[in-house]
């Protein structure tokens, strides 16, 4: 299998910002060819479906395909408590009453 | 083959059996086992291990209220932060890292007086099906130490497989707790999405992963759970749900719906085909309502899958430029110091997923590639929700026996393959669970059960229905 874009490849190295030497570069860019060969059946298929993008599973802003109804997220439900307008965030120093 | 639950010993050292000898009696197992195995990346000093268990005796004996896993040892994916131990995710680049905190789950073990016992191998980053992309050494399956124990919680599933640990904690981003299961004989129970905290699980595909109980019957699964499930305010995906409390009666054959969908049945090899159909008739003789269908849409869901996941381990490992975490580069020139230190702490696959990962989110690819794939996932999500609404569906666990260690380390997407059954339950959301069904020339078979969103109390059903019809709880090696 031959490396298909090598320039691409010198890009995807420079954003990930990890050193290669050159038989790791060589390898690499083979495997990543044939990868996305793969994961190229994910555009066509989208293309068919017309759905919209989820990016966190208990997103149900979209009407479920069986045609039921709508939901929507709505923050007071989130665990995280929101006051005065900002979501606290533990991790961060945010108190959460409990 | 030995038998052996948890539950178990638990009544044992209830009704006054000491437990610094059950924590010799497992100790003893790791001594036989651990050194072609290799399950643990790190194990506690045996001494600390046996003053716990002195320490939960005295407790015991002067009638105070012990907690629900009083005296059990849990082996801990090494994945999950622990404050007493070092948590090294398998990689190089956290070599000798300590957290300065306990995961949710850890924290949740330790109030119920249960003792950790180690940690344990997985491959890098979780980013495996096999166990051998660790960057320490590949963890051996104990039903056959040439073969694979499966990934990338292959060295919980093998502690548990030998008898080193009662319980066990191992995370399941696209089948990770559950192909391991299904090559060793063990249980692994991947919860709904936001049921189990992530807080203090060292992040790869943040929207599809959950630190996942495993254990050797589906009794045990279900103890560990009811003990790390439950809403944690550290965690903003965590759902609003309280700790579960599970029924342990089987459910009934008689009135039960399965739904047999095409997609995730066939293309397996023909001994791990005959052992699913043999458990799915018994069933059906037995009473169940069995159903066959067709989602087409699942046929996209590896690519799908890979292609989310690649995106989300490209951004999540951004955090590792050689400032906060033990990998260093040695260069005075900012670029090249992050480019040395992350080429000396990643391995292969690692970076390999954070190329295409960066690939699947750059201009110009990114709408045919991570933003179709969120697309194609709303289907399958849809898709699923609406099954699981009037059936379980019942699924292979693996395409295959597991490989011989080597076997398909040549070829990345051979090793993709191997999750083509586990994928779906991760872009959905929904809680999954693998079995033991039986044995194929001395090597494990699992069956995988998927049901609506917070019913694991079904799949606890099932699953003991299913344990009862295989007389396959608890079962260990030698």
């Amino acid at each position: 299998m031959e490396c298909k874009d090598k320039e691409v490849m010198e890009k995807l190295v420079e954003i990930a910002k990890i050193s290669l030497n050159e038989e790791e570069r060589k390898t690499l860019c083979d495997e990543l060819s044939r990868i996305a060969e793969y994961l190229k059946a994910v555009g066509e298929a989208a293309r068919e479906l017309g759905t919209e993008p989820l990016y966190y599973v208990w997103d149900l802003g979209g009407p479920l395909r069986d045609g039921g109804e709508s939901h929507r997220v709505d923050v007071r439900e989130l665990p995280t408590k929101v006051k005065d307008g900002h979501i606290a965030v533990p991790w961060r120093g945010g108190r959460v009453e409990e | 083959m030995k038998s052996r639950e948890a539950w178990q010993e638990l009544e044992k050292i209830r009704e006054g059996r000491d437990v610094v000898g059950h924590v010799e009696e497992v100790l003893a197992r790791v001594e036989k086992w651990e050194g072609e195995v290799k399950a643990y990346i790190s194990l506690e000093i045996p001494e600390l291990l046996r003053q716990r268990g002195e320490e939960l005796e005295r407790r015991l004996r002067k009638g105070e209220k012990v907690g629900k896993l009083a005296g059990l040892l849990v082996s801990v994916k090494d994945n999950i932060c622990t404050t007493a131990l070092p948590t090294t995710a398998g990689s190089r680049m956290l070599d000798g890292y300590v957290s300065p905190y306990n995961a949710t789950v850890v924290e949740r073990l330790l109030a119920e007086d249960a003792i950790v016992i180690g940690k344990t191998n997985l491959d890098e980053f979780a980013m495996g099906s096999t166990t051998e992309l660790s960057a320490f050494w590949p963890t051996r399956n104990p039903w056959d130490l040439t073969r694979v124990p499966g990934g990338s919680s292959g060295g919980s599933a093998s502690s548990l497989a030998y008898g080193g640990a009662d319980l066990s904690l191992g995370s399941d981003t696209g089948g990770s707790a559950r192909l391991p299961a299904a090559y060793t004989a063990t249980v692994g129970l991947k919860p709904t999405y936001g049921l189990v905290s992530r807080y203090g699980l060292i992040p790869y595909g943040n929207s599809l992963e959950q630190i996942s109980p495993m254990a050797r019957s589906v009794r045990d699964v279900a103890l560990l759970l009811e003990v790390i499930g439950g809403w944690d305010a550290r965690d903003a995906t965590s759902l609003r749900v309280g700790s579960p409390v599970f029924s342990l009666e089987p459910a009934e054959a008689r009135g039960q719906k399965i739904c047999l969908v095409k997609e995730m049945v066939e293309g397996a090899e023909e001994p791990v085909e005959k052992l699913f159909w043999n458990v799915v008739e018994k069933l059906s003789s037995e009473g169940a309502e069995l159903e066959e269908v067709r989602i087409p849409v699942l046929s996209k869901a590896l690519p799908t899958y890979y292609t989310i996941a690649f995106a989300e381990a490209a951004s999540n490992l951004a955090r590792y430029a050689g400032i906060f975490y033990p990998s260093k580069g040695s260069s005075g020139i900012w670029e090249e110091y992050v480019g040395e230190a992350r080429a000396k702490g990643f391995g292969r696959e690692v970076k390999r997923r954070i190329l295409m990962g960066v690939y699947a989110l750059s201009e110009g690819f990114r709408d045919e590639f991570y933003v179709a794939a969120t697309r194609v996932r709303r289907a399958i999500r849809d898709e699923v929700l609406k099954l699981t609404r009037r059936c379980i569906i019942a699924a292979q666990a693996s395409p295959i026996l597991p490989p011989r260690i080597g076997e398909r380390l040549d070829d990345p997407l051979k090793l993709y393959y191997m999750d083509m059954y586990t994928v779906v339950a991760n872009l959905a959301g929904v809680p999954a669970l693998v079995q033991p069904i039986g044995f194929s020339h001395g090597l494990p078979v699992g069956i995988q059960w998927i049901a609506g969103p917070l019913e694991e109390q079904k799949l606890i059903s099932l699953g003991l229905l299913v344990e009862s019809l295989t007389g396959l709880a608890g079962v260990m090696v030698d």
